[in-house]
């Protein structure tokens, strides 16, 4: 659209936007308050926008029969992951590097991060990662520390997510109860989950 | 659009499932209708450095939605720890799904108020209002209820603030309460309440703190006692901040602070000598110190003034300012005659018709001010000096210098005009504003994003303290998220076009029936084991309401089916897509509007400002141009020189 015809469109609104203007100089209370609701809403409408326009797209690109997520977390608390790379069966290793601040809300939030979605037949597969990183306390020229973990799952028709989490592990990979109380000859490693949603 | 031509009646719920995902699934061919996993569990050691496991899972894990264990709920809490409350808060909503959010887990509605704040303060109150129904005692509901009020106090709306804050008054743990009353008097300075302020602000000030008073709540109460007319007090409680021993950097900052509000404060009562000594505690490298030398230069020329009678004894005094570091130590007698004015270029003068303390003072206002003349010319305090500079020595009579001086203010000065007129361009064309939230503009932030650096460009020189204001920084805030979202929903479009397309192309397979069946029944519970339901491709069925032919039942069945009832309007996916691409078409103008409105407000704000400081200037510019007239007229009418050169010769 060119200028002046796309200005005529918005006229009317600009109109009313030029009364409030006028009135910028000292906007009192309920003016501000109203003002607020009008650009909250806006904001509000944007965000179920985006959140159902991803759903969207997630169901259609990863249609729940096939779709699986791998996701990693960090329950180590002086370990920055810098990257993580996925491989799927024989598919093509897929690498996320992780920056600073990704590494440190990770550790902080002792929440997940996606890395990648994909499609999988149900079926058998097997899901190999390997993070590298380094612990806060480390010397600097300190040799990254690297894990790796693979997981064989039987995959369902329904969305499936493998979680890997770096953590204190008892030998045989299995995850330590507790943070603060450790068996003998548990070691920093990662393990894994397969999780869908409880039906 | 549809590649399955017909189905039988009894399969029209399954339908549902092949519509929503039509031919978009992998047809995996020979699926058993339930998939056992194995029963295996090993763990294997690869020949590699660090061992690799591999681990078989017997049996998938579950997780409730929207409980703590939800991947997607653990995945908005990294964002949020990451300040992307955006992509956290479309996390959670696809968590939620379609469940009302009344319906989630309680820890859920608190993360997602969270995660709203920042975009809708009202929906964030409302989403903390369900978490905290029958806790409305319990400290996360108290810090979410002073989230909600520092973001109205942030945005001007103070009533809003201050009734969200009584209501917690009577709940409030005994943990919460002094963060409590430091939000509430915030609120009632910038009401102006301050009678009610200083009550609160004396509370706190009780407060100890190993020893020592928080040096920020008794600046507050300095400045709040000050404009309650109770000025004794006030100045009392600011002496006693600007005298402190500040172990950090925001002290120091707040200590200086102090002194200079206190210092002009004095110079606006005429307290020349208390003003002086005050303003000489200020470090003279600082964000206060140019003010603190312009000030300084007028103490020199005022009365002493009376001195300041204390309301209170100052047992605390360690007089930490008599070093190199405060202005009180770079002015110190002794010092000014031999360095500064030599290191300025100026002469000592000796006028005979000027008393002798008359001369000093001007003396030592003139060593004052020319401490300012190396700093930045776009500064306030530099400019002023630069005016009184050629006053103070035209008043000493050391009139070609002052001439010259006068010369020099101009040529700054029109330097001034220039750049505030690139500012102004600046801000009319939105440069300014793209700028200054150019380097985050995908920062997802929102509430706690703040500008942490200025460009170096001239109007947000000019325009710093305008910049520093909540009133500014709301706005700003305001700005750059509408722009994200437009952005968002720009970028939109293209992905939901993309969405579209893939329908339209239609590349894969349809869904095997047995596929379909074997997610529909997973989670199953049969109600009759002993029925056995078989499928079987029937290429002669028509769709629903079409059929030529009976159904080809075999007789003697049982079981009765009757045809579920079409949907009157299909939503799937395809047609999810459609209407939100036509809702993002209208998002987008929305939004840039709200930018476009947004933008102008701000730039409205900035023009005012600007448009002060360049009466400012032009008041300045025709002061020095009318004393160069004079100075000009006044050679050219008593033309002798030569006395003048001798005087200056000394």
């Amino acid at each position: 659209m060119n200028r002046p015809a796309r200005w005529a469109l918005l006229a009317p609104t600009l109109l009313c936007w030029c009364t409030a203007f006028a009135q910028h100089a000292a906007p009192t209370e309920p003016e501000l308050l109203k003002r607020d609701q009008v650009a909250e809403q806006l904001r509000l409408e944007t965000l179920r926008f985006n959140a159902a326009a991803q759903a969207v797209e997630d169901e259609v690109r990863y249609p729940r029969l096939t779709r699986t997520a791998v996701y990693l977390g960090v329950e180590l608390d002086d370990l920055l992951v810098s990257e993580a790379s996925v491989q799927i069966d024989e598919r093509p290793v897929v690498t996320v590097k992780i920056e600073e601040t990704q590494a440190l809300a990770l550790q902080r939030s002792e929440g997940l991060k996606r890395l990648l979605l994909a499609n999988l037949d149900p079926g058998p597969h097997r899901v190999h990662l390997r993070m590298t990183g380094q612990y806060a306390s480390a010397k600097e020229g300190a040799e990254p520390v690297v894990m790796e973990h693979a997981v064989e799952f039987e995959k369902l028709p329904k969305t499936t997510s493998v979680v890997f989490r770096a953590r204190w592990t008892k030998p045989g990979g299995q995850a330590e109860r507790s943070a603060f109380i450790r068996t003998g000859g548990s070691r920093r490693g990662l393990d894994a989950q397969v999780l869908r949603e409880q039906p | 659009m549809m590649n399955f031509r017909s189905t039988a009646p009894w399969l029209a719920p399954l339908l549902v499932c092949t519509w929503a995902a039509p031919a978009l699934a992998q047809t995996v061919s020979g699926v058993p209708p339930q998939l056992p996993y194995s029963d295996s569990e090993r763990a294997v050691q690869t020949e590699r450095d660090g061992p690799v496991l591999i681990e078989s899972t017997n049996s998938p894990g579950f997780y409730k939605a929207g409980s703590d264990q939800d991947v997607r709920v653990q995945t908005a809490k990294a964002l949020m720890a990451e300040k992307r409350y955006l992509s956290a808060a479309i996390e959670l909503n696809g968590a939620a799904g379609r469940t009302p959010i009344d319906d989630m887990p309680r820890d859920f509605q608190w993360l997602m108020g969270d995660a709203y704040l920042g975009f809708s303060i009202l929906e964030a109150r409302q989403l903390y209002r369900l978490a905290g129904v029958g806790r409305n005692d319990s400290m996360q509901y108290v810090r979410s209820q002073m989230l909600v009020a520092d973001q109205d106090f942030r945005r001007g709306r103070y009533d809003s603030a201050l009734r969200t804050l009584n209501t917690l008054r009577d709940s409030l743990p005994e943990d919460e309460l002094n963060a409590w009353k430091y939000q509430v008097t915030r609120v009632l300075l910038a009401k102006g309440q301050y009678g009610d302020a200083i009550e609160m602000l004396k509370a706190l000030s009780e407060v100890d703190d190993g020893g020592r008073h928080d040096p920020f709540v008794q600046y507050n109460l300095g400045l709040a006692l000050i404009n309650d007319g109770r000025a004794l007090e006030g100045r009392d409680t600011l002496d006693r901040v600007g005298r402190m021993t500040a172990r950090t950097e925001e002290e120091y900052a707040i200590r200086d602070r102090a002194n200079l509000v206190l210092g002009w404060n004095f110079l606006q009562n005429e307290q020349g000598g208390t003003a002086k000594a005050t303003l000489q505690r200020i470090r003279a490298e600082g964000p206060s110190s140019s003010r603190a030398l312009l000030g300084l230069g007028w103490a020199e020329l005022q009365p002493r003034g009376d001195r300041q009678i204390r309301t209170s004894t100052l047992d605390d005094e360690t007089d930490p300012y008599n070093t190199m570091m405060s202005l009180g130590g770079v002015l110190r007698p002794g010092y000014i005659e031999d360095g500064v004015f030599r290191r300025s270029g100026f002469a000592i003068y000796s006028r005979a018709k000027m008393g002798e303390d008359e001369e000093e003072s001007l003396q030592r206002a003139l060593a004052a001010w020319t401490q300012l003349m190396g700093r930045d010319p776009m500064d306030p305090a530099v400019q002023e000096a630069s005016l009184a500079i050629p006053y103070t020595l035209d008043r000493i009579g050391a009139h070609t210098q002052a001439l010259e001086y006068y010369e020099k203010a101009i040529d700054l000065l029109e330097l001034n005009r220039q750049r505030q007129r690139a500012a102004q361009q600046s801000i009319e064309s939105g440069v300014m504003l793209n700028t200054l939230v150019l380097r985050d503009a995908n920062d997802e932030s929102s509430r706690d994003w703040e500008l942490r650096d200025l460009p170096d460009v001239p109007e947000t020189y000019y325009l710093q303290s305008l910049l520093a204001s909540h009133r500014f920084q709301e706005g700003l805030k305001h700005y750059r998220d509408l722009r994200l979202l437009s952005r968002t929903v720009t970028g939109w479009k293209d992905r939901l076009d993309g969405v579209l397309e893939l329908y339209r192309r239609n590349i894969r397979e349809p869904v095997a029936p047995e596929l379909l069946f074997a997610a529909a029944t997973l989670d199953r519970k049969p109600p009759r084991t002993k029925i056995v339901l078989r499928l079987k491709a029937d290429p002669d069925l028509a769709p629903p309401g079409r059929y030529q032919r009976p159904p080809d039942f075999a007789e003697g069945a049982t079981v009765k089916l009757t045809p579920a009832a079409l949907p009157a309007q299909f939503n799937g996916s395809y047609e999810q897509a459609m209407r939100l691409r036509e809702e993002a078409t209208v998002l987008e103008r929305q939004l840039e509007l709200a930018v476009a409105e947004q933008t102008l407000v701000l730039n409205d704000i900035a023009k005012n400002a600007l448009a002060e400081q360049q009466l400012t200037i032009e008041k300045y510019l025709v002061e020095a141009r009318f004393a160069l007239a004079r100075l000009y007229d006044r050679k050219r009418k008593s033309p002798a020189p030569a006395a003048e050169s001798n005087d200056e010769a000394r």
